[in-house]
């Protein structure tokens, strides 16, 4: 993988004389940091961003105007938890309303 | 007053209504203003932005006097159906729940292993246990003894209209039980159902017969109707059929045969 950099001071031409910030950091032999992680809602694969909250991703599915129950990881999440509750990678979450049924 | 007890809840209606198959939410609505019900089945589903009419919780609790009983509609085995009335406890706050295991879409019978076995985790948990089960008086049996709030037999398959064809086991499990017995799916018409209170039964659950009629809110104020006739038949003590003709006007002549 390649890792972009981006530079914020002047170059001189000499080693050690410029200074880049690199968007992503990229450590050997780890996983890059990515903004971005992937977890698993309703069945499919989601892409959100890293450090969201269960309340941050109601907001963005639109969820947060409907009655709904929230499970991650197999684990029912409390309307008082969820504001707290951050989602990590590969997490399964799970919005649930209640439909029409005999 | 003949009230219906279900745990620690007291129901002035025998008739319980589910919530699927209708045509909007606000027939629905109509529906169970009409039908008198105060209590009434939802199902579990994945939230869908795009299906907001789904969302039916919202509109149940602004109704005054309803009561909710989720089903576990779309497990297929004990252990998913535990989880959704976890699920289901969780969002509507209701210790009811309907067992409903029918992992085969073509008859939708009930699983009587895994309902077991689901009722008998879940009301040692505390639920007011409902189960969904086929007209089988052993079955009812195993499933009070486990500790369920009542037993409930099908007429006939889910939807199908088929009428109480289970008629003789009903009244065989009535008969047995020390719990309510609730005849729940196949029945049609409200003739029906008052047939099945004058059998005997508790109260009776009606979805597709109200929610496919072609005027569901009409149809909903017919089975109330119904099913408190029928209840009320069953109190007033029904004659008992005979094989035979029994006069109801004297036979002696009046007009004689002598001049």
């Amino acid at each position: 993988m390649i890792a972009e950099y981006r530079k914020i001071g002047t170059c001189t031409g000499q080693t050690g004389s410029c200074i880049f910030l690199p968007d992503i950091e990229f450590f050997p032999a780890a996983t890059p940091i990515m903004n971005k992680i992937l977890i698993e809602l309703n069945g499919e694969r989601q892409e959100i961003a890293r450090g969201s909250s269960v309340v941050d991703l109601l907001t963005i599915t639109g969820a947060d105007r409907r009655h709904v129950a929230v499970v991650v990881n197999e684990r029912v999440v409390r309307p008082e938890e969820r504001p707290g509750l951050i989602l990590e990678e590969n997490d399964r979450v799970d919005i649930l309303v209640f439909a029409g049924g005999g | 007053m003949d009230s219906l007890r279900l745990g620690s809840y007291t129901f002035t209606s025998r008739l319980i209504l589910g919530t699927g198959k209708f045509s909007s939410t606000r027939a629905m609505l109509d529906a169970i203003r009409a039908s008198g019900t105060q209590l009434v089945t939802v199902a579990l589903r994945r939230f869908n932005r795009e299906q907001a009419e789904d969302d039916l919780l919202g509109p149940l609790r602004e109704m005054d006097g309803i009561t909710l009983m989720p089903n576990t509609s779309g497990a297929a085995t004990a252990r998913e159906a535990v989880r959704a009335a976890h699920i289901s406890r969780e969002l509507s706050g209701s210790p009811f729940v309907k067992v409903e295991i029918h992992p085969n879409p073509h008859h939708l019978m009930p699983d009587p292993i895994e309902t077991w076995e689901a009722c008998r985790i879940l009301a040692g948990e505390g639920f007011l246990v409902m189960p969904y089960i086929p007209a089988d008086p052993v079955l009812a049996r195993r499933l009070e003894d486990v500790g369920c709030t009542s037993v409930m037999p099908l007429g006939s398959a889910i939807g199908s209209g088929q009428g109480l064809s289970t008629a003789e086991m009903l009244k065989i499990i009535i008969r047995d039980s020390s719990i309510p017995v609730i005849v729940d799916a196949g029945l049609r018409s409200p003739s029906e159902a008052c047939a099945a209170m004058e059998m005997g039964c508790h109260a009776v659950l009606v979805n597709s017969a109200v929610a496919v009629a072609d005027d569901p809110m009409s149809m909903a104020s017919a089975f109330a109707e119904a099913v408190q006739a029928g209840r009320r038949a069953w109190h007033a003590g029904i004659m008992p059929r005979s094989g035979s003709a029994v006069a109801t006007s004297p036979l002696t002549s009046f007009l004689g045969t002598e001049p």
